[in-house]
C-alpha cells in the first residue's frame, strides 16, 4: 500500500515539477522588478508617479531614464526611471507597464518616496493602496524626499555598491549606527495612521545639488568638517568622487546627492514638519529605537569646545503619562550608556571629577535636547510621533472614554519632565 | 462506510480540522472587528460557555449511548422530524463548506491565482474533496492527523514571527466597547465555535464511548488556545478601527513576516500547508453530510453520492456573486445560522429527547408497578 502511494506521490510530484514551466503565466523574463517608486503630484494629472527599475546584469552597459510624459537623464546605472502622469498608483502601474513592454513586479521594491509636496496633501489613499498590494512587503521602506520624488530617485546612484537595490538595503541600516534617521516601513506608517494613541513619521530625503566643477573641492571640505560632527551619514558618505555613482549629472548640469537624514512628521496622513538630524536622535532615544551614535556635547572644560560621545547600550526608557486637568503630565526617564571619544587636553579622562562635569554636562545636554524635541512635536506639529498615547490608553476603561479624551487634541497641551541619567563607561588607551 | 472507528487523537484531530478552519478563514478579524481591544476578554468568556454548554450536551447524549444527533431526533420525533432535522443539517453543512470553500478560493485567487478563475480553483477543490472522500472515514482521518500538526505550527510560527510588528497596548481599552458589548453582545462570538457540530455526530464513530468528553475538552481548549493567539496576533498587529475584510485573517499576519535580511515573503509556504488542510476540512465536511444522508435513506453504497454532494457545494457556490455577498453570508447568514442551528435547535432537542426519554422510564415503571 505504502509503495504504492509512494509511486503515485511521485508521479504527482514529477509532473507538477516537470510540465509547471509550460503551463506557467509569466515568467522571471515577463518582469521588469520594481526597487523604489516616487509619488509626486502631477502636472496635468493627479499624480506622477516614478518607477526605479532594476536593470538585469547582462544588461546594464547603460541606462538611461525616460519614457512616460517626463524623464531625465542620468550616467551609467544599474537602473531604469520611469516616470508616467495619472490618476491614481494602479493607472500609473498600468501606463508604465504598457511603455516598458514588460510587467512591472513591485515584490523587490525597497523604497517608496512621497514628495514633501504631496505628503502635505495627504497620503492615506495611496497607503491603503499600497499596503492592499499583495506584491509589494510590507516591509518595504517609506521616505519623504523634500525635493521631488522623481528628482530623489533619478540622482539615486550608488557609490560604494554596484546595485542600486543593495544599496537602497544599506542606507536603511546607517540608521542603526548615526542615529540620524528612523527606518519607517509600509506596515508602520499605515499601522501609525489607522492607530489612535500615535502619530507617523518616516524618513526624510533630500538632493542636494552642486556644481560640477565645485564638487570636488565642496566634498573634500565637507569630509575634513565631519570630524566636527563626529558622525557620517549619507551626505558625507555619498560626498566622494563625483564621477563616480551617487553623484549623477541632471539636465541642467548639476551634480546631485541624496541625502537621507531627520524625519518627517505627520500628524495623521499629513505632512506637518520635519526634524533636523540631530532632533532624530532624542526621538530614538525616548522610542527606543537608537542602537547607538556618536554625539557630540557641549564641553564643559572650555567654551567653544565639544566632547564626542559614543551612545550606546540603552536601557529601555521608561515614560509614564499622568492624567489631569491641565493635561497630559509626562514623565522620560532615560539612561544612557556611552563612552568618550574626545582626546583633549582639556580634562583628564581617568579624573572622577573631570568624568563627573562631563556626566553632568552630558545629562543637561541630552535633557535639553528630549525636552526640545517634545515640545516641538507637541507645540509645534501637534502630533505624538513619539507614540505616548500607548503610556495613557490604558487608564481608559472603554474605546468610548479613550476617543472622548481626545489624545490627538490633549497631546498638545503636554507637560514634559525629562530626567537622564548617563554613564560614562570607558575612554581612549591613551589620555 | 462509518464501519472504521476513531481513536482519541484522530477523533481530536476532526473536531479540530472543523474548528480551526474559522481561524483560518475571516472569523479571528471578524471577532477583532466586533469586539475590538476587548476580543481577548471576549474569547476567554465565550470558551467558558462553550464548555459549559459541551458538559450539558456530554450528560445529555450520556443518555444515549451510541446515538447521534439525527438518532435522537428520531426519538424524539419519529422518522418525520428526524428527515426534516436530517435535511436541515445537510443543507447546512453543504452551505457551510460552499462559504467557506468560496472564501478561501477568493482569498487564493487575490494572494497567487489572480489571473486564474475562482470557479477553476474551486471546481479543483471539489473533485479533489470527492476523491478522497471516496476513500472512506479512514483516509480522511489519516490526512486531519497529518495536516493538524502542521495547521498548528503554522499558528503558533505566525504569532510569534509577527512579533515584531507587535504593540501590546492596542489590547487598551480592555473592555473595548463596553462591558455590555463584550459579555452580553459579545455572546454572538460563540458561533466562531460552530464547527462543534461534529461533537453530535462524532459519538458513535468513537472506539471508546467514554473518550467523547476528552475529545471535546482537548478540543475545545486548543481551538480556544490556538484562537486567542491568532485574534492577539491580529490585535497586537493591526489597530482595531482597521477593519481587515481579508477572506484570509491569517494571511494577513503571515505576509508580513520575516526572518532577516535573506527569508522575507513567506507566505507561500503557509499556503502550502492551508491548501490540503481546507481539502481535509471540506472532506471531513462532507464525510458528515453523507453521514447523514445515509442514515435517512438507508442507502447501501455511499459513495456515489459523493461527487452530488460536491457538485451541489460547487453550484452554491457558484452562485455567490462577489466579496460583499461573501461577506453578508460569513459575517451574517452563516453567524446567526450557526447559533441557531447547532447551539440553540440541536440543545432543545436533545434537551427534549432526555425528557421524553424520562417521561417514558417513568410511564414504563408505573405501568409495571401497575401490571
Amino acid at each position: 500500500m505504502f509503495k504504492k502511494m509512494f509511486y503515485v506521490m511521485g508521479i504527482i510530484i514529477f509532473c507538477a515539477v516537470a510540465f509547471s514551466g509550460y503551463l506557467h503565466e509569466q515568467d522571471i523574463n515577463d518582469l521588469a522588478y520594481v526597487i523604489a517608486v516616487g509619488f509626486d503630484v502631477g502636472n496635468d494629472d493627479k499624480l506622477k508617479l516614478t518607477f526605479q527599475i532594476s536593470i538585469p546584469s547582462g544588461n546594464s552597459s547603460g541606462s538611461s531614464g525616460g519614457g512616460g510624459s517626463s524623464s531625465s537623464e542620468k550616467g551609467v546605472s544599474d537602473t531604469l526611471n520611469q516616470t508616467v502622469e495619472c490618476n491614481s498608483f494602479n493607472s500609473g502601474l498600468n501606463t508604465a507597464n504598457n511603455i516598458i513592454s514588460k510587467r512591472l513586479n513591485l515584490s523587490h521594491c525597497k523604497f517608496i518616496i512621497f514628495s514633501e509636496e504631496l505628503a502635505s496633501l495627504g497620503i492615506l489613499d495611496y497607503i491603503y493602496t499600497l499596503e492592499n498590494n499583495i506584491e509589494l512587503r510590507s516591509n518595504c521602506n517609506i521616505l519623504v524626499s523634500t525635493s521631488t520624488a522623481e528628482e530623489f530617485i533619478n540622482s539615486s546612484t550608488p557609490i560604494l555598491e554596484h546595485s542600486t537595490s543593495k544599496y537602497y538595503e544599506i542606507i536603511t541600516t546607517s540608521s542603526k549606527y548615526s542615529g540620524y534617521t528612523s527606518n519607517a516601513t509600509l506596515n508602520s506608517v499605515y499601522t501609525s495612521i489607522v492607530d489612535d494613541f500615535s502619530e507617523t513619521s518616516t524618513m526624510l530625503g533630500n538632493v542636494q545639488k552642486e556644481e560640477e566643477s565645485s564638487k570636488d573641492e565642496s566634498s573634500s571640505s565637507e569630509e575634513s568638517s565631519s570630524g566636527e560632527g563626529g558622525s557620517s551619514d549619507g551626505e558625507n558618505s555619498s560626498g566622494g568622487n563625483s564621477s563616480s555613482s551617487g553623484q549623477t549629472s541632471s539636465k541642467d548640469g548639476m551634480a546631485s546627492d541624496i541625502i537621507i537624514g531627520g524625519m518627517a512628521v505627520f500628524k495623521k496622513d499629513k505632512l506637518v514638519g520635519t526634524l533636523s538630524k540631530e532632533e532624530t536622535v532624542p526621538y530614538l532615544i525616548v522610542t527606543d529605537k537608537l542602537k547607538e551614535c556618536v554625539v557630540s556635547i557641549p564641553s564643559p572644560f572650555s567654551e567653544g569646545n565639544y566632547i564626542d560621545l559614543h551612545i550606546y547600550d540603552f536601557s529601555k526608557t521608561k515614560n509614564s503619562v499622568k492624567l489631569d486637568s491641565s493635561g497630559p503630565q509626562i514623565t522620560t526617564n532615560v539612561t544612557l550608556k556611552s563612552t568618550i571619544l574626545s582626546n583633549d587636553f582639556d580634562f583628564d579622562s581617568s579624573s572622577n571629577e573631570d568624568i563627573e562635569k562631563i556626566i553632568s554636562a552630558a545629562s543637561d545636554y541630552f535633557k535639553e535636547q528630549i525636552t526640545n524635541y517634545y515640545e516641538k512635536t507637541a507645540r509645534e506639529f501637534k502630533s505624538d510621533i513619539t507614540g505616548l498615547g500607548k503610556h495613557a490608553v490604558y487608564k481608559f476603561p472603554t474605546i468610548d472614554d479613550w476617543e472622548e479624551y481626545n489624545w490627538s487634541e490633549k497631546f498638545e497641551t503636554a507637560t514634559f519632565d525629562v530626567n537622564v541619567q548617563v554613564n560614562i563607561e570607558s575612554s581612549y588607551f591613551i589620555s | 462506510m462509518n464501519s472504521y472507528k476513531l481513536k482519541l487523537l484522530e477523533g481530536i484531530a476532526i473536531v479540530l480540522t472543523i474548528l480551526l478552519s474559522h481561524i483560518l478563514l475571516s472569523v479571528p478579524s471578524e471577532l477583532a472587528t466586533t469586539t475590538a481591544s476587548s476580543t481577548l476578554l471576549n474569547i476567554v468568556f465565550v470558551t467558558i460557555i462553550t464548555l459549559v454548554f459541551f458538559l450539558i450536551i456530554y450528560k445529555l447524549f450520556s443518555l444515549f449511548p451510541g446515538c447521534n444527533i439525527i438518532d435522537i431526533s428520531e426519538f424524539l420525533g419519529g422518522k418525520v422530524f428526524k428527515f426534516i432535522y436530517g435535511v436541515c443539517y445537510i443543507a447546512y453543512i453543504l452551505v457551510l463548506s460552499s462559504i467557506m470553500i468560496r472564501l478561501f478560493a477568493e482569498g487564493l485567487a487575490l494572494i497567487s491565482f489572480s489571473h486564474i478563475d475562482v470557479d477553476f480553483i474551486m471546481l479543483t477543490f471539489v473533485i479533489a474533496v470527492g476523491i478522497l472522500n471516496s476513500f472512506g472515514l479512514k483516509a480522511i482521518s489519516r490526512l486531519n492527523l497529518i495536516i493538524i500538526p502542521l495547521m498548528i505550527l503554522s499558528i503558533v510560527f505566525i504569532f510569534f514571527g509577527s512579533f515584531g510588528e507587535y504593540t501590546f497596548q492596542r489590547v487598551f481599552p480592555l473592555l473595548g466597547y463596553g462591558l455590555k458589548e463584550t459579555f452580553v453582545d459579545g455572546i454572538s462570538n460563540i458561533y466562531s465555535f460552530s464547527g462543534l457540530y461534529v461533537l453530535f455526530f462524532i459519538f458513535p464513530l468513537l472506539t471508546k464511548i467514554s473518550e467523547f468528553k476528552k475529545i471535546g475538552i482537548a478540543s475545545i481548549l486548543s481551538y480556544s488556545f490556538f484562537l486567542l493567539l491568532s485574534v492577539a496576533a491580529l490585535l497586537f498587529s493591526i489597530p482595531q478601527i482597521a477593519n481587515t475584510t481579508s477572506p484570509l485573517s491569517l494571511y494577513v499576519l503571515a505576509r508580513q513576516i520575516s526572518l532577516g535580511d535573506y527569508i522575507q515573503s513567506i507566505d507561500a509556504i503557509f499556503l502550502l500547508i492551508w491548501i490540503p488542510f481546507m481539502l481535509a476540512y471540506l472532506s471531513t465536511n462532507i464525510h458528515f453530510a453523507l453521514t447523514t444522508f445515509k442514515q435517512l435513506t438507508n442507502i447501501k453504497y455511499i459513495s456515489g453520492i459523493v461527487y452530488c454532494f460536491c457538485a451541489v457545494i460547487f453550484v452554491i457556490a457558484l452562485v455567490i456573486k462577489n466579496m460583499s455577498e461573501i461577506n453578508i453570508l460569513s459575517n451574517v447568514v452563516y453567524k446567526y445560522l450557526s447559533i441557531g442551528f447547532v447551539f440553540v435547535l440541536s440543545l432543545v432537542i436533545l434537551i427534549l429527547a432526555c425528557l421524553k426519554k424520562l417521561i417514558l422510564k417513568i410511564l414504563k415503571k408505573e405501568a409495571t408497578f401497575n401490571v
